[in-house]
């Protein structure tokens, strides 16, 4: 005999499953504050490889004007504020991950809890059939 | 326009019954365009521009994340400017990669503004896309419209130019001219200065409190489009396409006007205004009714319907029926008979 109210829950976990499920079940492995750390970690070396990389274009772009004016008081000037520039743009994106990374945190967490309790209502169901 | 509300509301239906057949077949009609207009825009490599391979690349990038679309046009792109030369593709691939680093990678579920940027530039009406996400997204958008518009500037150059670029003083000579012409055109700077002033515009003006500010919303960031880019064509001494800036401006009022009608219909003639109270604040609440016109649900009345027979009907009565029946009938009647008398 079919329980309607167990499928229409299984329904739901496997729709979940299916989704956002199996991330989630990932992200939620760790600590928030782990989870966060590894993704700041990432964004820093994803950054300094993209700054240089647009570092690199600027450079490209502008060779002629650069070389044109280039003397050891523009070169200090230019290297201060590349480096400065690095700096603003590691903390922005580092901050930005952060943010990011600690609502996806929350939010896994709370869907997997979520899912854990179906779990519960689930396996209560089944008990109650095989009284 | 209780009609266009009553069409509406049966396309939501439709959409909420068949959502997941109906995405998919977005994302193919967006692959296919993108591939395709790609494709036919460029057409430097061409085993690669006939339709077969838009259309067979479609059908593999709609099973595939829609981000996935995205870097597959970005990396046609580059086969595309191969054929030019192999520094401007190296440089255009490390463009794709610094917005991949610094924008898809934090939010790969709107990079697909960025393809549509693209698009539309070709389409030649990029005024749509900050007017359509200053209605339904959030400043952050500038990003992608900005790498959008890069993208586009670097497409027209190469195909434009290919000549200069060949004609360059070895790779690095090539891909020294590709930069300074792609990051030195004005006309590009002035679109993105029109589009982000667009974009800021309309998502600040959409959020206030005023009747039709949606509406006032759509047609200030058309007007901003027009005086920011008129402006900036002037001040700049830049031949100005001024037909096509205002065509494409109504289209996408237009445009706004249709993506208005989908998320955000209110009846302003019905608004409340509320004033309370508690401990603490005095509330000032206006509160403007949704309009909700549900699809008529039509019903087929039956001419020749099959009755039961008096005889049948009276098998299936007791007693008591019978009797109520012939009472009835009777009153009735009686009734009919002192009408008729009068």
């Amino acid at each position: 005999m079919l329980n309607e109210e167990r499928v229409k829950l299984m329904t739901r976990m496997a729709s979940y499953e299916s989704k956002e499920g199996e991330e989630d079940l990932k992200i939620s492995a760790y600590y928030r504050k782990d989870y966060v750390s590894i993704h700041v970690i990432w964004t820093v070396i994803w950054s300094t490889i993209g700054y240089i990389i647009a570092g690199a274009i600027a450079v490209m772009a502008f060779w002629e004007k650069l070389l044109a004016n280039m003397n050891t008081k523009n070169f200090v000037l230019l290297a201060v504020i590349a480096i400065v520039a690095y700096l603003i743009v590691l903390i922005i994106s580092g901050m930005v991950t952060n943010k990011i990374c600690k609502e996806k945190h929350n939010r896994a967490r709370q869907r997997v809890k979520k899912f854990n309790h179906d779990l519960l209502v689930l396996k209560k169901m089944y008990e109650k059939e095989n009284r | 326009m209780s009609a266009i509300f009553v069409w509406r509301d049966r396309l939501q239906n439709t959409y909420a019954g068949y959502a997941k057949y109906i995405d998919k077949a977005v994302q193919f009609i967006l692959a296919l365009a993108a591939f395709m207009m790609i494709n036919n825009y460029f057409g430097l490599f061409e085993p690669i521009t006939k339709p077969i391979v838009a259309v067979a690349l479609a059908i593999i990038f709609t099973f595939l994340p829609m981000a996935a679309v995205v870097l597959a046009t970005a990396f046609l792109i580059v086969i595309h400017m191969c054929t030019v030369s192999a520094g401007v593709a190296g440089v255009s691939a490390a463009i794709f990669l610094v917005m991949f680093i610094f924008y898809v990678r934090f939010s790969p579920k709107t990079a697909i503004v960025i393809l549509l940027m693209i698009l539309s530039t070709i389409l030649k009406i990029p005024y749509a896309i900050p007017i359509v996400f200053g209605l339904i997204g959030a400043p952050v958008y500038v990003i992608p419209i900005v790498c959008g518009t890069i993208s586009y500037f670097m497409v027209e150059y190469v195909k434009n130019s290919v000549a200069t670029i060949k004609g360059a003083d070895g790779l690095v000579g090539q891909v020294t001219i590709f930069l300074q012409q792609v990051f030195r055109n004005k006309e590009m700077w002035i679109i993105i200065a029109a589009s982000v002033i667009c974009l800021f515009v309309v998502s600040a003006l959409r959020k206030m409190s005023y009747n039709h500010a949606w509406e006032i919303a759509i047609v200030s960031g058309a007007v901003i489009n027009v005086v920011t880019l008129t402006t900036g064509y002037i001040a700049l001494n830049v031949k100005a396409p001024y037909v096509e800036m205002i065509v494409g401006n109504i289209i996408a009022v237009f445009i706004g006007l249709v993506v208005e009608l989908f998320v955000f219909t209110v009846d302003y003639s019905r608004t409340e205004n509320l004033q309370f109270e508690d401990d603490e604040y005095y509330y000032y609440v206006k509160a403007v009714p949704k309009i909700s016109v549900s699809a008529p649900n039509k019903t087929v009345k039956r001419i020749n319907v099959r009755q039961d027979t008096p005889e049948e009907s009276l098998q299936e009565m007791t007693s008591d029926d019978v009797e109520e029946l012939l009472l009835k009938r009777s009153l009735e009647e009686e009734v009919g008979r002192i009408n008729s008398e009068d």
